[in-house]
């Protein structure tokens, strides 16, 4: 009995084993290595690219899309964004400089005349095509602002053979229009302007603002639209007629993986290297996965979180020891990106302690008492740059117009408790039995709390963040130890990003609030503040609003001033509480080597984060 | 089940002399493992509840953690080493296991109250009256838990109280069915329908046959459920969700450690994982021999 | 019977306007109401004037109960579950993509876990208090405490970067159907989601085997002289079968739940990593159109579950065809 009972065990048992090793023994091909002839690039864990029409709305204007997509097969009117810079780079773009006459009220742009892969040359017509979309639907374009520069301010818009006319309705500053409104514009195929297949349609052709040209551009929108809603279809003809870039996608699936090959046909400057036959581009759930990747070796470029670090980056920008877990197979690189990361203050008078962020004194001390170096060593293991204004670290002379250093301006506040508590005390405040401080001395004198604080008044506030991140975790959690240390007691909340962007925006509850990622310059490249801290500004969240700074930014933007006073005003003022940014930190595979193209070397990493897999072999 | 045995030869010996509640505690005295487990526990809560106030660490003040080497491995000033934000890994451990274990026994303990009142009124009255619960716990069964406590905890800010209360009241209609199965089949023995013929009000009738019935159900469920809350909330700390730093609760703090594996920072992850999986054995064990305590078929036997 | 089961398709459409109108309702209460998911669509592009655009783009402007009937229509009468907010794709076709590579896993998973579990449990509970039992006791207990993500993390571990070098992730394919093709990819992710349930199934089996063995027909089945097998598989097992069933009815929704750590561990996208991410970045018809899916499917699992009580155990039949 015993007997048959245990073998009837053991066959279930066995059964169950064969199913499981049925699978061992049919060959297996995963887990191969990467052939020497394929660039496997690891992209953000869940941040595929999901749309190939370059007129993009907000919902997937990504890097994903943009930078590490799209921008490889279709290139803009001008490129921004080569190894180790983030300036326009003429050469590598489909026109000649810009030409600013009129008193900078007009832009004459002369294609170079490159060819899409359907043959058609590249040229005025091709970028009438995009102005004309965007002037007939420009809200369906993430990159607008309204009021500011193309279409808003444009008056008219021409082009013939290889020349574009635009003329504005005021003068620009060349830089800013280049950097902000032209490095917008893709030049696209006449095999596009169509609103079914084989209807075309007048949208590229048609007279700049004219109601046939608007409609015509409209129908041939919604119909590109639908077509870029279909991943698996991205490899079509439709979509790769157009292709004027160095990379032509031919497979893409559902989870986001791509495939290219060089484009032929690419008539620009540096080619696809010999013996790269593909560029993969392959999607990740989740970051872990992705590490784990980097582990078994089978990607050629990812990136790692410096969470796994085991040493400090010695000196800015350059690299410490490797992940021990890959430091075999991998190198570790870092780059400063084109950005700057910030927590806005909110000034808006809904807020009940809208006084007490008023007064610039507190700011200062808050600003005071944030430890960016310290946070920069211990959280990003080094491989972070302190922000002391809105210009990105390393903002170049020729955009500025100050030291192109990693802090373009000179730190009016660097971090000393002593002198932000004694700030806050020389001002009328004094710690209570709880270790707040309290507002003893109203009034609007100079050793007084400030105008609209009452007697009594605490610096208990609130700040909310981003939820998800460990090291946005962690530079908050240090910095609200500090403040609580001179006095300011913050209450914390953490929500998913966009909880907290609707609640910045609000105003009612948090007097700081961080959703995590501070700002990208792009593809608005210039960092300008009409955006961020003019009044009605686009993403003005903590509605800051002082005349000084206004005048000072209509100054770069619509008269030629560089970004020098501008800058310095924001760093004084803190119109934001500037935090650090963490520079970003890639693997790349050891046999991976890089051409000397315009004397840099690519595999320098990318301030605008493009992907330009034409500067790489093995 | 070594005790089931050894508590009926017990039992045939001592019966009707002995009082239930301690033949019961003799069943459970028994057995050596359950005695183990719960000494354990009983140590590492008062572990983690009074021996923080004689080892005093910094465990909220990251400010101050800047200043201490991080990932550094145990020495004389941190037996456990650090952990990745510079916080002493024991004291960690300790102020961590408060989280945890207190989180844990609530809402496992709110899952097991409604879970039980529901599933026992439904089972029991039967007709309409469980239909309609029946078909409302349905619709709530068929929301995919950890996707409805996932979109709970994106809409409303956190707290801790929120996630008791969170984990409590998502997670009983699991328990609601498997109590209600039993007051069904508890109904159907003879029994129970003899005493409802006799003219027993139908509370009585629960409080006296059906309960004491499911005790055993009960019991086990309510261990497990603990069990059950303390794992989901290390779930939420792999995904994020957990309990917002600079306060912690293990499963955030084995997500971590996790992330330092491949550095061979052994003494964030492997300290740790023993003390929590035993934790988690010990309270399923405690379960499983209160279980052969109440198993009432047993005793009378 | 087929009444029974008519009445109960009926109550489950019932429920199931409930689930639909709980989870179209939620979104009301987040901060910025249903204009939210405008924030995580349009991100550091988001102002009052960018985002009252996309409200009345999608309708937000109408009112609660135009809007639910508008879903109610469209699901119902017109099979349309929607466009999603974030991802470039409509929720059929996020569906369709996801839903058959999570029930692969998950089914290979739960198949394994039946074929191993409940002749494990059965024969633990035949042999109670041998090596044997407490050997497989004791390694259930163990697997059943873990968290999941650890167990997961610490295979790959030992089993992918440590003694041997099975593949960390499967294939990176969108055909489900690669587990037959390149089925090694597949070791680590089934295994470790096969183990976990395993612990639970297995130490459930026992127990009920247990409560049945001493149940009073079986007592009375021995009496009369039934051999222990018989008695084993004849009366016990099938006594034990309602539980069971009850259990993996139940577990529907949580094997969809519990692959998402499997997935986000092994780089496996499916229904689970792509709900959590759908759910924090309020992605509001991507959540709906998934939880009403998988609770058609949970529905029809418990109608089943039932009507497959009602056969194996009569006692039960009468109270089911009366409820």
């Amino acid at each position: 009995m015993k007997i048959h009972q245990k073998m009837r065990l053991a066959v279930t048992v066995a059964a169950a084993a064969g199913v499981l090793s049925l699978g061992l023994i049919i060959p297996s091909v995963s887990g191969a290595s990467t052939p020497n002839d394929t660039i496997v690039y690891a992209e953000g864990a869940g941040a595929f690219p999901n749309y190939i029409f370059p007129y993009v709305g907000c919902a997937n204007f990504s890097v994903a899309t943009l930078s590490q997509f799209q921008e490889m097969m279709y290139r803009p009117v001008y490129w921004f964004g080569t190894p180790g810079s983030s300036a326009v780079d003429f050469n590598l773009s489909p026109a000649k400089a810009p030409v600013f006459s009129n008193g900078n009220k007009t832009i004459t742009i002369n294609m170079k005349g490159w060819k899409f892969a359907s043959g058609q040359t590249v040229n005025a017509q091709s970028v009438m095509f995009f102005l004309n979309m965007y002037k007939a639907d420009p809200t369906s374009y993430c990159g607008y602002n309204k009021g500011y520069g193309i279409p808003d301010q444009v008056a008219s818009a021409s082009g013939s053979g290889n020349t574009v006319t635009i003329n504005f309705t005021t003068s620009v500053n060349p830089g800013w229009i280049l950097y902000n409104y032209l490095s917008e514009l893709t030049p696209m195929a006449d095999s596009w302007d169509i609103t079914a297949p084989g209807k075309p349609s007048t949208c590229a052709s048609g007279a700049y603002g004219a109601a046939a040209t608007n409609a015509a551009c409209k129908a041939v929108e919604k119909y590109l639209a639908k077509q870029s809603g279909t991943l698996t279809n991205f490899s079509d003809a439709l979509w790769t007629s157009g292709t004027d870039g160095p990379w032509k996608l031919i497979k893409m699936d559902n989870l986001g993986n791509c495939t290219f090959v060089p484009n032929p046909s690419y008539s620009g400057p540096v080619k696809a290297q010999a013996g790269i036959k593909f560029v993969k581009e392959v999607a990740f759930a989740s970051s872990t996965a992705e590490q784990n990747a980097l582990r078994a070796g089978g990607i050629t470029l990812g990136y790692v979180d410096p969470v796994v670090l085991t040493s400090n980056a010695p000196s800015p920008g350059k690299v410490g020891n490797n992940w021990s877990a890959v430091a075999a197979k991998y190198n570790l690189a870092t780059g400063f990106p084109w950005a700057f990361n910030y927590a806005p203050f909110n000034f808006s008078p809904k807020d009940p302690k809208a006084a007490i962020i008023a007064q610039p004194y507190i700011r200062q001390a808050l600003q005071e008492a944030v430890d960016q170096i310290g946070i920069i060593n211990k959280v990003d293991k080094g491989y972070g740059a302190p922000i002391d204004s809105p210009l990105p670290p390393n903002t170049p002379t020729s955009i500025s117009g100050l030291p192109n250093r990693l802090e373009p301006v000179a730190n009016p506040y660097p971090f000393n408790l002593v002198h932000a508590k004694k700030l806050l005390t020389s001002h009328g405040w004094k710690m209570n039995s709880k270790k707040v401080m309290a507002c003893v001395a109203p009034g609007t004198g100079s050793s007084n709390c400030g105008k609209g604080v009452k007697m009594g008044d605490t610096l208990n506030l609130s700040i909310v963040w981003a939820s998800g991140s460990p090291s946005l975790d962690l530079t908050f959690n240090t910095e609200i130890a500090d403040w609580a240390s001179i006095g300011i007691v913050f209450k914390h909340t953490t929500a998913p990003f966009n909880s907290v962007i609707a609640d910045c925006e609000q105003g009612t509850k948090f007097e700081i609030c961080s959703w995590g990622g501070g700002w990208s310059y792009a593809p608005d490249y210039y960092p300008s503040g009409e955006t961020l801290f003019a009044p009605g500004g686009g993403f003005n969240v903590g509605t800051y609003s002082n005349s000084a700074m206004t005048a000072a930014i209509k100054e770069t933007t619509f008269g030629t001033a560089n970004l020098k006073k501008y800058a310095t005003i924001s760093a004084v003022q803190l119109p934001v509480l500037y935090q650090p940014e963490a520079t970003g930190t890639s693997e790349i595979l050891k046999t991976l080597k890089a051409i000397n193209a315009n004397g840099i070397n690519g595999l320098v990493s990318n301030p605008l984060q493009n992907f330009m897999p034409e500067y790489l072999h093995f | 089940m070594t005790t089931a045995e050894s508590a009926e030869l017990t039992i045939q010996t001592s019966s009707g002399v002995v009082p239930m509640w301690r033949q019961r505690l003799q069943i459970f005295m028994h057995n050596k493992l359950a005695i183990a487990s719960v000494a354990y526990l009983v140590f590492i809560t008062l572990a983690c509840f009074i021996v923080p106030h004689l080892y005093q660490t910094n465990q909220t003040n990251q400010a101050l953690a800047l200043n201490v080497p991080w990932n550094a491995a145990p020495s004389w000033h941190h037996w456990f080493g650090t952990d990745s934000s510079g916080f002493d890994e024991l004291g960690r451990i300790l102020y961590g296991g408060g989280y945890s274990l207190t989180l844990g026994l609530l809402a496992g303990l709110i899952t097991i109250i409604v879970g039980t009142i529901y599933g026992m009124v439904s089972g029991f009255f039967g007709g309409l009256v469980d239909t309609v619960m029946m078909r409302t716990l349905d619709a709530l069964l068929s929301i995919p838990y950890l996707f409805l406590l996932i979109s709970f905890i994106t809409i409303f800010a956190r707290s801790t109280t929120f996630l008791i209360i969170i984990i409590g009241v998502t997670g009983w209609w699991g328990n609601a069915r498997i109590i209600r199965g039993d007051a069904l089949l508890i109904r159907k023995l003879e029994y129970t329908q003899a005493s409802t013929a006799m003219g027993a009000s139908r509370w009585h009738v629960i409080r006296r046959h059906v309960f004491p019935n499911s005790i055993s159900n009960i019991v086990t469920i309510a261990t497990f459920s603990v069990a059950d809350a303390i794992l989901f909330l290390s779930a939420l700390g792999f995904l994020g969700l957990g309990i917002q730093a600079p306060q912690t609760d293990w499963g955030t703090m084995l997500q971590n450690g996790t992330s330092q594996i491949s550095n061979g920072y052994w003494w964030e992850i492997y300290p740790l994982a023993v003390v929590f999986v035993l934790v988690v054995v010990a309270i399923n064990y405690i379960g499983d021999a209160l279980r052969d305590v109440f198993e009432v078929r047993l005793l009378e036997r | 019977m087929i009444t029974y089961i008519v009445r109960r398709l009926v109550q489950s459409f019932l429920v199931l306007l409930i689930v639909m109108l709980v989870t179209f309702t939620l979104p009301y209460f987040q901060t910025g109401g249903i204009l939210a998911p405008a924030y995580s669509v349009l991100g550091t592009h988001a102002n009052a004037y960018t985002v009252h655009i996309w409200g009345v783009q999608h309708g937000m402007n109408h009112p609660y109960l135009i809007r639910f009937w508008n879903y109610l229509d469209q699901v119902v009468f017109h099979a349309n579950l929607g466009y999603s907010y974030k991802q470039n794709m409509s929720v059929w076709g996020i569906i369709s993509l996801y839903v058959p590579r999570t029930v692969w896993l998950a089914l290979s998973a739960l198949v394994l876990t039946v074929l191993i579990a409940l002749p494990l449990g059965i024969f633990q509970a035949a042999r109670r208090n041998s090596t044997f039992d407490y050997t497989a006791t004791g390694v259930a207990f163990f697997l059943y405490a873990m968290p999941s993500f650890l167990l997961c993390m610490l295979m790959l571990q030992f089993f992918s970067f440590g003694w041997i070098h099975l593949p960390a992730q499967p294939p990176n394919e969108v055909a489900p159907w690669a587990m037959f093709t390149d089925p090694v990819g597949f070791i680590l992710p089934i295994a470790c989601l096969t183990l976990l349930s395993v612990a639970g199934i297995s130490r459930f089996m026992r127990g009920t085997v247990l409560d049945v063995l001493v149940q009073d027909y079986v007592r009375t089945a021995r009496a009369k002289g039934a051999t222990n097998r018989r008695v084993l598989f004849r009366h016990a097992l099938r006594n034990a079968l309602g539980p069971i069933v009850t259990i993996l009815g139940l577990s529907l929704p949580a094997l969809f739940g519990g692959a998402l750590i499997i997935e986000s561990v092994f780089n496996y996208s499916g229904l689970g990593i792509q709900t959590v991410n759908a759910a924090v970045t309020f992605d509001v018809p991507t959540v709906l159109g998934i939880t009403v899916l998988v609770s058609i499917m949970t529905l029809l699992g418990n109608l089943l579950a039932d009507v497959f009580l009602g056969v194996v155990n009569p006692r039960i039949r009468v109270e089911v065809q009366t409820a």
